[in-house]
């Protein structure tokens, strides 16, 4: 596994220095894309694509993932009362 | 390092793939180019859903910060307490954020409430315990060691801002004034001071109930700021300016100024303030406006005294012009140049005649000015209103008594009542004639009084000596005068009085001189019949008499042009202004225009000076005819008495009576000469002044009056004539006709006849010139001829200049018996 690693890390670095920007945003975004599922945020590619482009412009992170909590529990309340 | 210790934590993880899979998505990330990596880091862990590893995520957050570069994360907020509070498993990671974050003395713990008490005392300029001044740089400042987070820091710095602003405030609110309208000002800021200190009450309210946030505060006291830094603004504007010492009216400009600023919001403030402020000027100028006083301790109003010493009660005349004065530096901005003009005569005028004239009716029918009517339209035509109503009664109260006076003036300065100045005449005459110490004013009086008698009215006319200076008699130093009270003293005042009496000056003169000549006439009258023996006694009378005509024609034509020309029209021009005028000032304006309208008139400016030196040499002259003539006529008395005497004695005294007649010839011979050079003095200087008036148009009509018939034109070239025959002929050919009319004239040119009778002796004794004589003489008698047929051809066009003589009783043509008879006394002149 390691080796698949320092593989994957070579070749990470290898596609890095040969891209052009718009592949280079389509990776980061794929990084990205495959951290949130390790970690479970329930964020699609849109969502997450929006997010990171604000978090680079500034806004505080902190605060931006309050927000999105709060909009999930809101979205999860409404669709339990729709559902009814 | 690092990598050794996240090695150890992932093997504690429980999902050992995940925690690879997530360390190399992390390693990748580090290689892209997103610059705010360790925030999207955070932000995913704080969106994870991952509720049951939250503990390994506190882990892996832990060594990740280790290993990543912490400072690099920039929190711009403070963490709020629901979070704190509701997620105490993260409160420990919050507190190694903030720890790490904030510099300072981590372990002093500062609550934001205490913050807010501070900075609630700091926004009224007053210190705290964590908030101090900074006399240095001038500002509240938060207590440098103290750890809070640079975001809160800063908000606080800013809100210490008003808390300075309000400082300032306070300090002008509090400090003392003299001027009312700086008072004013205070006043009114006070009271907008009243809303910020009900939003401190309202903050206290909150704290009390702890819901009051650093951020609430910043938005509350936005506005209040606003409002503070305007007020600010505005002060610093005024007491830089307070040396100039022209404080309230830049005041009232600068917030007159920003009540028109555009926001709303500080228009309305300002307009709230200028409305207070502006209360102090408003009453100054209600009560100068109906009550003409002026109650201003600190000299705020732009209408102030004249405190110069120059000005005395009883020099009133003064009064009008100089006691008060507009100061333009105080004027305020809204009210115009114009307007304060208007005002200031207003009030100008209820002082005036108060003081003057003792009226203190005024009219009360109009409202107080108010503020809002300050900076409108309406204002200056409120005080249009009332400044011409306060005028309309100034001048209904003046104009019957100037009326008065003027008239009174008119007749007896400017000698309009004729047979009066005659009468007082010939009364003064004996003390006038009298040298000028002698000349006493009580007896000068008394003379006038005497002369009033012959007028029913009684005026107020006084007698005025002027200085004498050396060979002065009394006539040059007496002047009448007229006295005039106080309420017309400022329109006669010193100058005018003084220009009045030159005037009447002039007139005396002229008067004086008609007077001398009425007088020699009356002598003439004695010596009309005169016995035709003597014959040169005649002849002497006669020129006397023709020179007296001469002289009056003169005087009497330029006496009718002064009343006529210089004052009647300059007076009727002045009375007809005078029903127009509207105040007090114009009436000033157009009686000084009347009157140097007579002055330029009749010589007595700077402009006329050589014409007056020259008619005061004719009236020189005139006056030592006058004595000529009586030495003429004495003797040709004595002469006549004496000659009855004489024939009595013939035969005894035959060769005495040839030397006393020599001598009496001589006499004669002496008296004619003076008489001549006197008339050839006074032709000249004649000349001069005909010179004189032919240059200014307006003047023409007087030369004319004074040479209608061209008699001293004539006199003129023939005097060319006289002098150089042969230069003349030159000259002008087609005047040789004329000029041999000398020969006819009227007996009395005997200065002219006697040098053509030496001329002709002198010829005489050549014989070759005797034959140009006659041929010289045949001429003269053809050219005669033709003279007279041209003569005879210019009556038709009834212009006979040079055969005129001026107005005597002598027939102005000679009929052909007189002719023949002149020609006759020619020719006989050749047998000498």
């Amino acid at each position: 596994m390691q080796q698949n690693i320092n593989g994957s890390n070579i070749k990470s670095q290898i596609r890095v220095s040969s891209l052009s920007e718009k592949e280079e945003a389509q990776e980061t975004l794929e990084i990205i894309q495959e951290m949130s599922q390790i970690l479970n945020c329930g964020l699609d590619r849109q969502q997450l694509a929006i997010l990171v482009s604000m978090i680079e412009n500034g806004v505080n992170p902190e605060a931006l993932s309050l927000v999105v909590n709060e909009m999930k529990t809101e979205l999860n309340t409404y669709k339990k009362i729709h559902k009814q | 390092m690092d990598e050794s210790e996240l090695q150890a934590e992932m093997t504690k993880m429980t999902n050992k793939s995940q925690a690879y899979r997530l360390q190399d998505c992390i390693n990748r990330l580090n290689k892209t180019r997103l610059k705010k990596k360790n925030e999207l880091i955070h932000f995913l862990f704080r969106t994870s859903q991952l509720g049951q590893n939250n503990s390994y995520t506190n882990q892996t957050l832990d060594t990740l910060f280790k290993s990543q570069e912490i400072s690099q994360i920039n929190y711009s907020q403070t963490i709020p307490k629901k979070i704190i509070e509701e997620s105490p498993i993260n409160n420990d990671l919050m507190n190694i954020i903030q720890q790490i974050t904030d510099k300072g003395n981590g372990t002093l713990s500062i609550s934001e409430k205490d913050l807010i008490k501070d900075l609630i005392f700091s926004i009224q300029g007053i210190e705290s315990q964590f908030i101090s001044y900074d006399p240095i740089n001038d500002q509240f400042q938060v207590k440098k060691d103290i750890a809070i987070s640079s975001a809160s820091r800063k908000l606080l710095n800013v809100m210490c801002e008003c808390g300075w602003l309000f400082k300032k405030i306070q300090t002008f609110t509090q400090s003392n004034y003299n001027s009312l309208v700086l008072q004013a000002l205070q006043n009114s800021i006070k009271e907008e001071l009243n809303e910020y200190y009900r939003l401190i009450a309202y903050f206290e309210n909150l704290l009390a109930e702890s819901t009051l946030t650093l951020r609430k505060m910043y938005m509350w006291l936005k506005q209040p700021m606003h409002h503070l830094v305007q007020i600010n603004l505005v002060l610093s504007q005024n007491l830089t300016n307070v040396q100039l010492g022209t404080t309230s009216s830049l005041v009232i400009s600068i917030l007159c100024r920003y009540s028109k600023h555009g926001c709303p919001q500080t228009s309305q403030l300002f307009s709230r303030i200028l409305h207070q402020t502006t209360i102090p000027i408003v009453r100054f100028i209600n009560q100068w406006i109906f009550d003409g006083s002026l109650n201003d301790q600190a000299q705020e109003f732009f209408i102030e005294r004249n405190d110069s010493n120059k000005i005395q009660i009883r020099d009133s005349g003064e009064l009008w012009k100089n006691e008060f004065k507009v100061n333009q530096d105080k004027i305020p901005y809204m009210i115009s140049l114009n307007d304060s003009y208007k005002i200031f005569d207003t009030g100008r005028v209820i002082n005036w005649l108060r003081k003057q004239c003792k009226f203190t009716q005024f009219n009360q029918n109009y409202d107080l000015i108010t503020i809002d009517l300050l900076g409108t339209e309406q204002f200056s035509l409120f005080v249009d209103q009332v400044n011409k109503e306060y005028n309309k009664q100034l001048i209904q109260l003046i104009k019957p008594n100037f009326k008065i006076t003027l008239n009174a003036i008119k007749r007896f300065l400017l000698l309009g009542q004729g047979e009066f100045i005659h009468t007082l005449m010939e009364l003064l005459q004996t003390e006038l004639n009298k040298p000028a110490q002698q000349c006493y004013r009580h007896t000068l009086l008394s003379i006038l009084e005497s002369a009033f008698k012959h007028i029913s009215q009684e005026v107020r006319l006084n007698v005025k000596l002027l200085e004498p200076s050396q060979n002065d008699t009394g006539w040059e130093i007496f002047c009448l005068d007229y006295t005039i009270d106080e309420p017309l003293n400022t329109i006669f005042n010193q100058k005018i009085m003084l220009s009045y009496y030159r005037i009447f000056n002039f007139l005396w003169r002229i008067k004086r001189v008609e007077f001398t000549l009425t007088q020699c006439w009356k002598m003439h009258q004695k010596f009309m019949v005169i016995p035709n023996q003597f014959q040169t006694i005649k002849k002497a009378i006669q020129l006397s008499y023709q020179m007296m005509n001469e002289m009056q024609h003169f005087i009497k034509n330029f006496y009718s042009y002064l009343m006529l020309e210089a004052i009647e029209s300059s007076w009727k021009k002045f009375i007809d202004e005078c029903d127009k005028i509207q105040d007090l000032d114009g009436l000033i304006k157009i009686h000084e225009l009347f009157i140097s309208d007579i002055l330029d008139r009749s010589f007595l400016n700077t402009k006329g000076e050589s014409t007056q030196k020259l008619l005061f040499k004719l009236f020189d002259y005139i006056f030592r005819f006058k004595s000529c003539q009586e030495l003429l006529l004495s003797y040709a008395k004595d002469q006549i008495s004496q000659t009855d005497n004489q024939q009595l004695q013939l035969k005894n005294l035959l060769n005495k009576q040839q030397n006393i007649s020599r001598q009496n010839q001589n006499k004669n011979q002496d008296i004619i000469k003076s008489l001549l050079e006197l008339r050839k003095q006074y032709r000249d200087q004649m000349f001069d002044l005909l010179e004189k008036l032919k240059k200014e148009d307006r003047l023409k009509f007087l030369h004319f009056k004074l040479d209608f018939n061209e008699y001293y034109l004539g006199i003129q070239e023939s005097k060319i004539f006289n002098q150089d025959l042969e230069r003349f002929i030159e000259k002008c050919l087609p005047k040789v006709n004329e000029v041999q009319i000398q020969p006819n004239r009227v007996p009395n040119s005997k200065q002219i006849v006697q040098p053509q009778q030496q001329q002709q002796r002198i010829f005489n004794t050549n014989i070759d010139i005797q034959n140009d004589l006659r041929q010289f003489k045949e001429g003269l008698k053809q050219s005669d001829e033709q003279r007279r047929q041209q003569l005879q051809f210019k009556n038709q066009f009834t212009k006979s200049p040079l055969e005129k003589s001026p107005l005597i009783q002598i027939p102005p043509t000679m009929t052909e018996h007189e002719k023949r008879k002149n020609d006759e006394y020619l020719s006989s002149s050749d047998d000498d």
